[in-house]
């Protein structure tokens, strides 16, 4: 291209900015001299510059739309009623008419259950008659690490083992960035992540213009590693062996932070491809390599699936999520981990509802088999995750509408076992459902992870759809080994508020 | 016979709405017209922003709880309007930077199966349609911009929305303007 249209190139552009520039704001004496002698001697800016004035008015035709009732009736229920943070005294007393509407509930549930479903190939095993309160600590629970604001720049950060005598252990405070307008949404991007083993804890922070600081933290609360950049927010995994952890930028940086036995950290960095940028799924399962997908949008995940082989710093697109060393780890992670099966590496497509079911893909590479899930009503939001021996735990919060009501239908628990080899797709070969109890008002219900038998559920009594931003009142977790029973464990009692999970770990 | 004391459960006969005006006190009153006042507009915001009706809903709802907690507390800002357009703003762009689960068929703005409709409102449909699927390119905070100067809100304004400077907002909606009509002549290119 020769000088004369490169000039010309370039002011056309200029041209064109001044323009855009223009419809918001006013040019100086100069810029406007500039523009309107080039929108005189070009026919091509000119309309250009009409055309830009046209999409801003074209926005600000208004859209006449309104909100389905049950937004409606949301807010107005939230006009009509305080809500009210109930005493501990007052917490004794509701957990035992929990207790008792649970049970009653439970029995109800599973005589709901059978009436419904009985026309579908399923085998429904009756709900659980254990009590849904606290239960005796199990020994084989995991651990989850909890995290809150205890001001506006400090975390502290805690443990709930359900094995421990003491339960709830705080393990230390830390400093962080404060929200620059909390009252106007403009917060900072927080996210911890405890490694599997509970040992370290990774603590990513982004301020709204994308500078972002990575600190990894012991239990005490002695930093190890931190790091500072201005790529926004990463994808956070932990290797499930907890001695790996992935920071993903996207494009790029990748880092992998090698945290040895004496937990000095030596880090190695990766350098993704700019033109396809990925998004970190995070570690195999032997830990030799980072999954990812094709981030563009242009496929799907489970058609775009990349692995980065560690030792060799090599890319490599697969044909599909394989399951098994080279599958995805049963790790924490900040990334969509929980819709990729560990056994087999199918992804898990959730569709829509279809009366009393809704219609699941589960999608490897071209192939796909799909799954209809009966659901309670048909206004329930269902929630999948892939547990780690590849059944696949559900929760469900439905809205009852029939007759027309302000509650919410408790969150469920399910739990669906695959299909056996060479069976029908579609045949659901058992369901159990675990009935969560009344949470009182509506709630906001969170599938937040699934390990080794049990299932983490935080729920929140005012809907979020940032937990970063309000946090659980109640967390749960739920033990799905048994057939014919199922502990729950309510930690509401822990006195805090605005809970955020930073992982299970064992 | 003693009276019983007025429940305060739900009653799930009667609509929230009839009960909240039967009995209601003038803050509660104050919070029903400040929602019905600005729902509507800032449903189409939202919607404009996720092109997803379920998000907006929940990002509408979210919104306006806020709003009435902020009141309940005593921190009812001075400027509604404002005020919930930056909460929602922000509320969408993070949405979207922690991301969807995949990709979801985009909804139709405007419905094109009504039979008969003037040449000129037709084409006019389609345009909007044409703009909003050219919007879905750019990126949250692009887009955020250009949807709340559209709302009629100036450049100090839309910089507190979104957390930037004046500068750099100006800049960005620069950008996103030319950005937008660059999609736009690609699609009429690939017409």
């Amino acid at each position: 291209m020769n000088r004369q249209h490169l000039d010309d190139r370039r002011r056309h552009e200029r041209t064109l900015e001044l323009a855009a520039t223009a419809v918001d704001f006013e040019l100086t004496s100069a810029e406007t001299g500039e523009l309107e002698a080039q929108l005189a001697a070009c026919p091509t800016c000119a309309r250009r510059a009409a055309a830009l004035r046209a999409d801003a008015s074209t926005l600000r035709l208004p859209l006449t739309l309104l909100p389905s009732p049950r937004v409606d009736d949301a807010v107005y229920a939230a006009i009509a009623r305080q809500p009210a943070r109930p005493q501990r005294l007052l917490l004794l007393v509701g957990a035992a008419l929990l207790l008792l509407v649970a049970l009653l509930g439970a029995l109800a549930a599973g005589a709901y259950l059978l009436r419904s479903w009985e026309t579908l190939p399923t085998t429904v095993v009756p709900l659980p008659t254990a009590p849904v309160a606290v239960v005796s600590p199990n020994a084989n629970a995991p651990g989850v690490m909890i995290w809150n604001m205890s001001a506006a720049n400090r975390i502290e950060v805690s443990t709930y083992r359900p094995a421990a005598r003491n339960g709830l252990s705080g393990l230390f405070g830390v400093d962080t960035w404060p929200d620059p307008d909390r009252l106007a949404g403009t917060v900072i991007n927080r996210q911890l992540l405890a490694s599997p083993t509970g040992k370290l804890v990774a603590i990513a922070e982004t301020d709204p213009r994308a500078r972002t600081r990575i600190r990894v933290l012991t239990s005490k609360g002695a930093v190890v590693w931190s790091t500072e950049s201005t790529n926004g927010v990463p994808a956070l995994a932990w290797s499930a062996d907890g001695s790996l952890l992935a920071v993903a930028f996207t494009p790029q940086p990748w880092f992998v932070v090698n945290f040895q036995a004496d937990g000095s950290p030596n880090l190695s960095k990766y350098s993704p491809p700019t033109d396809v940028p990925l998004k970190l799924v995070g570690f195999s399962a032997d830990g030799l390599r980072l999954l990812a997908y094709d981030g563009t949008g242009e496929a799907a995940p489970w058609e775009s699936p990349y692995a980065i082989d560690l030792a060799g710093g090599t890319v490599a697109r697969l044909d599909q999520f394989a399951g098994g060393p080279s599958g995805i780890a049963v790790s924490n992670t900040t990334t969509l981990s929980g819709l990729v099966d560990p056994v087999t590496g199918r992804v898990l497509d959730s569709g829509d509802l279809s009366g009393r079911q809704t219609n699941w893909s589960l999608r490897q590479g071209s192939m796909s088999t799909e799954l209809g899930v009966p659901v309670s009503n048909a206004k329930a939001s269902i929630q999948p995750r892939w547990a780690d021996d590849g059944s696949i735990v559900v929760l469900e919060t439905s809205l009852d509408n029939d007759p027309p009501s302000l509650n919410q239908k408790d969150p469920t628990l399910g739990l669906i076992r695959q299909p056996a080899a060479g069976a029908e797709p579609g045949e659901i070969v058992k369901v159990t459902w675990s009935y969560m109890g009344p949470y009182g008002t509506r709630c906001k219900g969170v599938l937040l992870d699934v390990r080794h038998g049990w299932a983490l559920v935080g729920l929140s009594g005012i809907p979020s759809s940032d937990d970063a931003w309000l946090g659980y009142d109640t967390l749960s977790l739920v033990n799905l080994g048994a057939q014919s029973r199922s502990g729950l464990m309510n930690l509401d009692g822990l006195g805090k508020r605005d809970i955020h999970v930073a992982g299970l770990f064992q | 016979m003693t009276d019983l004391p007025e429940s305060t459960a739900p009653d799930d006969a009667q609509p929230a709405l009839a009960r909240l005006r039967g009995g209601a006190h003038s803050d509660e009153l104050a919070l029903t017209a400040l929602y019905e006042a600005h729902r509507a507009e800032l449903f189409a915001f939202l919607l404009r922003m996720t092109r997803d009706r379920e998000d907006a809903e929940d990002l509408l709802q979210e919104a306006f709880i806020r709003l009435i907690k902020e009141a309940r507390a005593g921190r009812q800002p001075d400027a509604v309007r404002p005020w919930l357009y930056r909460v929602a703003a922000n509320a969408a762009i993070s949405r979207s930077r922690h991301g969807a689960v995949w990709s979801r068929l985009l909804p139709r703005l405007v419905d094109l199966r009504e039979p008969v409709r003037p040449e000129g409102e037709l084409l006019r449909a389609e345009r909007e349609t044409e703009l909003h699927a050219a919007l879905a390119e750019l990126p949250p905070d692009g887009r955020a911009a250009l949807l709340l100067a559209a709302q009629g809100f100036h450049g100090h304004e839309i910089a507190a929305s979104i957390g930037r400077t004046e500068g750099a907002t100006r800049t960005l909606l620069c950008r996103s303007r030319v950005q937008l009509r660059l999609v736009l002549e690609s699609a009429e290119g690939r017409a």
